[in-house]
């Protein structure tokens, strides 16, 4: 799915096109694995250095100012370096273009020594003036590039930002902040961006562009593919693949049918169904990788703008406190995950999802909800809510009736709502589904015009923005008829909490830690979300084909390709029976595993004759026009064996 | 009943005079016919213009807070968006601009790609030209072949397999029909890629781009011609049904032609006329692509960008596919009108 990513702090548009999602649910059978022959021919001399990557999305653009799904940025890390990366094993900050960095006693003053000897992909050297320009130009007041990278440069003083010679770059904070140790912001060619005006910074195409990373684009086509190539002046030396290309298919099951027939090596976005019936096939490595993400029931919880006016027609029944428990005890997240999910999924308790170990929120023992259909009608019955007519619960006249919305396009709300549903009329409460774009819920949620939503969110390593998301400050704001959203889809709001929010934003390690499992125990408790649950990203690759990935985290069903905000395998990942080629210089290959990943070599021997042979018989019994067919299957078989 | 007919009557002798009167002052019949028909084309697409502007400022949408990411946006970096775009305009003011720029050719900036509108359709257009362009001819020539030879000899068994045959597929989803030869052809025999237009691995030039581009089009140009084969053999076969009980044909027959010629030279171009205003429809149909195939396929053509476009949602490429769209309809339509004027005198005359 192409996930736009945490990172840019995007909703999930669990985008899978909703036509072949319906496809995938007919048809999830894919038929047996391919031909030996045809898996031979893709790592034939000259294809082996070559990986490709299925994706059910495309690459919107080259300039990082404009895309928006999560392929887009998988792209630009490759062809453009951080500062730092969220480390392979812990999400710790890893050195990439600063080596080391410190800050002054009194916390203000960030200090970035700068890498030597790195070359932009044209042969320009990249000196501290580069960095400093790129966060100098990022940091300009209400510019695009502010607010596309604020989760980062917020406190960073304008001005303030120096270079002092050609290594060293120096910016001063408005207040101490420290995840200065970790700035997830592409370092840009002052040579070329400086040409590139605020007016015409949304529209320059950066068909060619100039970067430090590991690879460097060599042809882009809309709709259809990405080929990167080698960067011969990377810092880091030599890649393990000469060419990576990034392949777009609008069929998810398509997709499948590439993996197993060799034209691809690495298949992101398949849904689960697919994912499980890839399992047996040849050569392939299935990941089932948690995640950052989680989706949610939320609540109408009294919507509000930032000035506190009150909005939106949302039941004042969800204001009780009582009415949100009951519906999260009356939900059987486990049977969600087992149904919807076939098992690659776990069950949720707040908003920061255990791929951060450090940061995931453990209810106490007897203060965690559970599946409790009985304590639900409980709960409901104390409240004062009484069975009525048609099995739903009345209270002073006002029947307990919800509405349910959700995001069209997802292989997967479509099917949790009828659960959540049947077992909210299971304890009295009446509900009325209904799917919408994602445009028009996001304003009907701006609106406050709501009772629940099912949708999701991708968390990042740094759980800043998630945690925003709650604050009063990220309520709706502007005016009637239709405001403008903010962050928050719940309009919870509470005092102790922002207060929380903004300590935890000066403070690190488990200081930060401590005050991020207290914020999510206060969500936990007052239950402005019901978190449903964490979704595995469900990775398939050709381990018989390539090896040498860096699992991040690094264990055995760490994400391999399409890491939280982080692109570790890319520069160490490797044909089968080469040696590692990238020097180490600190790029993570160091941690290659050796894990031993289910490779099976694929046959030897060129293709058969046996394809030519079918498609005339096809050809005979369809159209009649065998030869013509016979012709340029032989001829396309022969442009095959020499790619 | 004979009211309706009265009015006929009555438009058919108003039509005649008309038609006297037009001799009388010396203009042709024919040149008239031809320019009122230019002429209404032209209004239809005068119309589609202006509706088109309007269908898509009632659609709700805040393209600016889409094109920065939906990041929290100041009222100034708001206001420098709209700019950019031309958004913020009055609607007056939009709606000469849009009149102007697109007479220019100039269709506005994609939400989505932030490149001219031009250039996105530019690059879908040949693709799908190229799928639904061949497809169409496919179907057309193999469906009116077997048309003929099913109408000309009815209820033999060559005309009951291929009715059978081709009402069958007819009836399939394109979609569906393509998810089986995806796992028939791709995944069980590895005969055909699973998707794209392109090898995307080597350099592929001249005969071996060619042939490659051709090996990528056959399954979905294969999907689409096999669906929309019954189209044209139903409308040839029974309008060549028609025709059968003629006079004219036992006459062809007395003067002793043999059958296959009696068929070729007259039964056949009597019976044609449908079929080829079918074609030129389905011709006007051929740019907008081919949706559902084109998702299965990974085809990058133009029905897969405005669903694209549709779901991000991209409006200005919305609008530019949709006034293309229809544009290509409307000059289909007039072709097929004109060319139905010129080859029959019985549509002159009425």
């Amino acid at each position: 799915m192409p996930r736009p990513t945490a990172r840019w702090r995007r909703r999930r548009a669990a985008a899978c096109l909703a036509l072949c999602g319906g496809l995938v649910l007919g048809v999830p059978a894919v038929a047996a694995a391919a031909p030996a022959g045809a898996a031979a021919a893709t790592s034939g001399p000259g294809r082996s250095a070559t990986f490709v990557v299925g994706n059910d999305g495309a690459v919107d653009g080259l300039n990082p100012f404009v895309g928006q799904t999560s392929i887009d940025f998988e792209v630009y890390g490759l062809i453009y370096d951080n500062l730092m990366d969220y480390g392979q094993t812990n999400y710790q900050p890893a050195p990439r273009l600063a080596t080391s960095w410190s800050v002054s006693a009194n916390q203000l003053v960030w200090t970035y020594h700068i890498r030597h000897g790195v070359y932009w992909s044209d042969g320009v050297p990249l000196t501290a003036a580069d960095v400093a320009y790129t966060f100098w130009r990022d940091t300009i007041p209400n510019s695009v590039e502010f607010a596309d990278n604020s989760a980062y440069v917020a406190n960073i003083v304008h001005s303030s930002v120096k270079a002092i010679g050609r290594y060293t770059v120096q910016m001063t904070v408005t207040k101490p902040t420290p995840n200065m140790d970790l700035l997830i912001v592409p370092i840009l060619p002052k040579h070329i961006w400086d040409h590139v005006s605020e007016k015409d910074l949304t529209t320059f195409a950066n068909n060619h562009p100039v970067g430090t990373g590991p690879f460097r684009v060599s042809q882009f086509t809309i709709n259809q593919s990405v080929t990167l190539m080698a960067n011969p002046h990377y810092w880091g030396g030599r890649p393990g693949i000469s060419t990576l290309i990034f392949q777009n298919f609008t069929n998810p099951s398509a997709e499948a049918i590439a993996l197993k027939n060799g034209s691809i090596d690495f298949a992101e976005g398949l849904t689960y169904p697919l994912f499980n019936s890839l399992k047996g096939a040849k050569g392939v490595t299935l990941d089932n990788a948690p995640s950052g993400n989680f989706d949610e029931l939320s609540f109408n919880n009294g919507a509000a703008t930032v000035t506190g006016k009150k909005i939106g027609n949302g039941n004042p029944a969800l204001l009780d406190i009582n009415v949100r428990h009951a519906i999260t005890y009356a939900i059987d997240q486990k049977e969600l995950v087992r149904r919807v999910f076939l098992g690659d999924a776990e069950p949720a308790t707040s908003v920061i999802p255990p791929i951060y170990p450090q940061y995931y929120y453990r209810p106490a023992a007897g203060t965690a909800y559970s599946y409790d259909q009985a304590k639900a009608d409980a709960i409901l019955t104390a409240d004062g809510w009484k069975m009525g007519p048609g099995g739903i619960r009345v209270k002073d006249g006002r029947q307990l009736s919800l509405r349910l919305f959700y995001p069209s396009g997802s292989p997967t709300y479509n099917q949790d709502a009828p659960y959540i549903k049947a077992w909210l009329n299971a304890v009295g409460i009446g509900v009325t589904v209904t799917e919408m774009s994602t445009n028009t819920l996001t304003q009907v949620i701006g609106n406050g015009d709501y009772d629940m939503f099912i949708w999701g969110w991708g968390v990042e390593p740094n759980p800043d923005f998630q945690l925003s998301v709650f604050t009063c400050a990220q309520r709706s704001s502007g005016s009637p008829p239709n405001y403008t959203p903010g962050w928050s889809d719940n309009f919870f709001c509470d005092k102790r909490y922002d207060q929380l929010y903004e300590a935890q934003k000066s403070v690190g390690g488990a200081a930060r830690a401590r005050i991020v499992q207290q914020m999510q125990q206060i969500l936990y408790t007052d239950d402005p979300y019901s978190v449903l649950y964490y979704y595995n990203d469900d990775q398939a690759y050709r381990s018989d084909l390539f090896t040498g990935f860096a699992p991040q985290p690094d264990k055995p069903n760490g994400l391999v390709l399409f890491q939280e905000v982080s692109w570790w395998s890319y520069r160490c990942m490797r044909p089968v029976g080469t040696s590692p080629s990238l020097t180490d210089r600190n790029v993570g290959c160091q941690h290659e595993t050796g894990m031993t990943r289910t490779a099976v070599a694929a046959a030897a021997g060129p293709p058969t004759g046996a394809g030519v042979v079918g498609i005339g018989a096809l050809a005979a019994i369809v159209l009649g026009i065998a030869g013509v067919l016979v012709a340029r299957r032989r001829a396309a078989a022969t442009a095959y064996d020499r790619e | 009943m004979s009211g309706a007919f009265l009015d006929g009557a009555l438009a058919a002798a108003q039509e005649r005079r008309g038609e006297e009167e037009r001799a009388a002052r010396g203009g042709s019949g024919l040149a008239r016919s031809l320019g009122v028909k230019v002429l209404s084309a032209a209004v239809t697409l005068l119309f589609v213009l202006v509706f088109n502007f309007f269908l898509f400022r009632v659609l709700p949408a805040d393209p600016a807070r889409n094109l920065a990411r939906g990041t929290t946006l100041t009222a100034t970096q708001m206001a420098a968006i709209n700019k950019t775009f031309g958004i913020g305009l009055p609607l007056w003011q939009q709606f000469t601009n849009y009149f102007v720029q697109t007479f220019h050719g100039n269709l506005g900036i994609s939400f989505q790609y932030h490149i001219p509108v031009s250039q996105v359709i530019g690059k879908a257009l040949w693709p799908t030209i190229l799928l639904v362009g061949t497809s169409t001819v496919l179907s057309t020539v193999i469906g009116v072949w077997m048309g003929i030879r099913g109408g000309w000899k009815h209820g033999s068994a060559f005309d009951q397999i291929s009715n059978g045959v081709n009402n069958t597929l007819y009836a399939m989803p394109d979609f569906w029909l393509g998810m089986v030869l995806l796992i028939a052809f791709s995944s069980k025999w590895f005969l055909f890629p699973a998707g794209g237009m392109n090898s995307v691995t080597g350099n592929l030039s001249g005969l071996h781009g060619l042939l490659d581009l051709l090996w990528h089009l056959t399954l979905p140009c294969v999907v689409l011609t096999l669906v929309y084969l019954a189209e044209y053999s139903l409308v040839m076969r029974s309008s060549l049904i028609d025709e059968l009980g003629n006079d004219y044909l036992l006459t062809a027959r007395a003067k002793g032609l043999r059958d296959a010629m009696v068929r070729s030279r007259h039964a056949v171009p009597n019976a044609l006329l449908p079929s080829i205003t079918l074609i030129m429809l389905n011709l006007g149909f051929v740019i907008s692509g081919a949706i559902t195939t084109e998702t299965v396929f990974s085809w990058p053509g133009l029905g897969l960008a405005s669903y694209n476009a549709l779901n991000f949602p991209d409006y200005p490429v919305l609008e530019g596919c949709f006034l293309l769209f229809s544009a290509a309809v409307i000059v289909a339509n007039l072709i097929a009108d004109l060319l139905l004027t010129v080859l029959d005198p019985r549509v002159r005359q009425a």
